[in-house]
């Protein structure tokens, strides 16, 4: 399917910042099912997961903390 | 139980409509998803609105019938199984990077909706439990980045801009943004697949 030049796409296309003309391009080959970016966006996905934990957990108070979970679990009654 | 158990009961449990049981994993993740969306949004109320957003996503994705394109519960977690870490960071940023460039007034990008495709990709729980095993060695890979691409990166990730953006608001051309990004991803891939690949890597 000739996607070595698509390789250097996946991790940006996972974060969204391809213009949509490139998004374009790998979202065809993923519609094909094609096997090597479906590889290769799996690796890909590592990737960002690593890039988004490169901030260090915030902790709130214990207080906060609580009335986070609390409106978290109110939110869930309501849907 | 270890780690991974521990959160593969809970979403069973969130599965089977446990409140509690999401408050559980509400403890276990938040602080690192708040970290994430902190960076993002820089403000802790809005940050903390977006962590929420991720758990009700995965209160609605692990229901026992599902409307929404998302993974069934059962596939998150367990060692071969997608990371529910995986999946709620991808989640609490997309809902930060929403609220953001709502502020700023940017156009919408279309969000990777977190699709069985996506969910297919996503990390496994093994995979990830090696991540944060080696933190402090993946740390070190993207310091061996060049400044100026480890600031294009953070733009990326954490402002949400896409490279047509972020070469308009810098002045550059956008050929040498999507140079020095495309180097960034190739580096970062290699050495990720040298350290996944072996416990024993020296970088």
């Amino acid at each position: 399917m000739g996607c070595q030049h698509l390789e250097e796409l996946y991790e940006l296309y996972l974060l969204g910042a391809l213009d949509p003309e490139d998004a374009a391009r790998v979202t065809e080959h993923v519609r094909r099912q094609c096997p090597s970016c479906c590889q290769g966006l799996r690796e890909a996905a590592l990737t960002v997961y690593l890039l988004c934990q490169t901030t260090s957990p915030a902790r709130a108070s214990a207080r906060a903390d609580s009335q986070q979970k609390a409106e978290l679990l109110r939110r869930l009654r309501v849907r | 139980m270890n780690e991974t158990a521990i959160t593969e009961d809970l979403l069973v449990r969130v599965r089977r409509r446990d409140r509690q049981a999401l408050g559980e994993l509400y403890d276990r993740y938040a602080p690192s998803l708040r970290g994430m969306t902190l960076r993002i949004l820089t403000q802790r109320d809005t940050a903390d609105r977006a962590v929420q957003e991720a758990f009700v996503h995965l209160w609605e994705a692990v229901a026992p019938v599902s409307s929404r394109a998302a993974p069934d519960g059962a596939s998150l977690d367990g060692k071969q199984r997608t990371s529910a870490a995986a999946w709620l960071t991808l989640q609490a940023r997309a809902a930060a990077l929403a609220r953001l460039r709502a502020a700023r007034g940017t156009e919408a990008v279309p969000e990777l909706e977190l699709n069985g495709y996506v969910v297919s990709w996503l990390p496994r729980t093994d995979e990830v439990e090696l991540v944060d095993r080696r933190r402090e060695l993946l740390q070190k890979i993207l310091h061996q980045l060049p400044k100026a691409q480890r600031e294009l990166l953070e733009k990326l990730v954490f402002e949400g801009w896409r490279e047509t953006e972020i070469a308009e608001k810098q002045g550059e051309p956008l050929a040498k943004v999507k140079s020095d990004l495309r180097a960034a991803m190739r580096f970062l891939r290699h050495r990720l697949r040298a350290v996944m690949g072996t416990w024993g890597a020296n970088i």
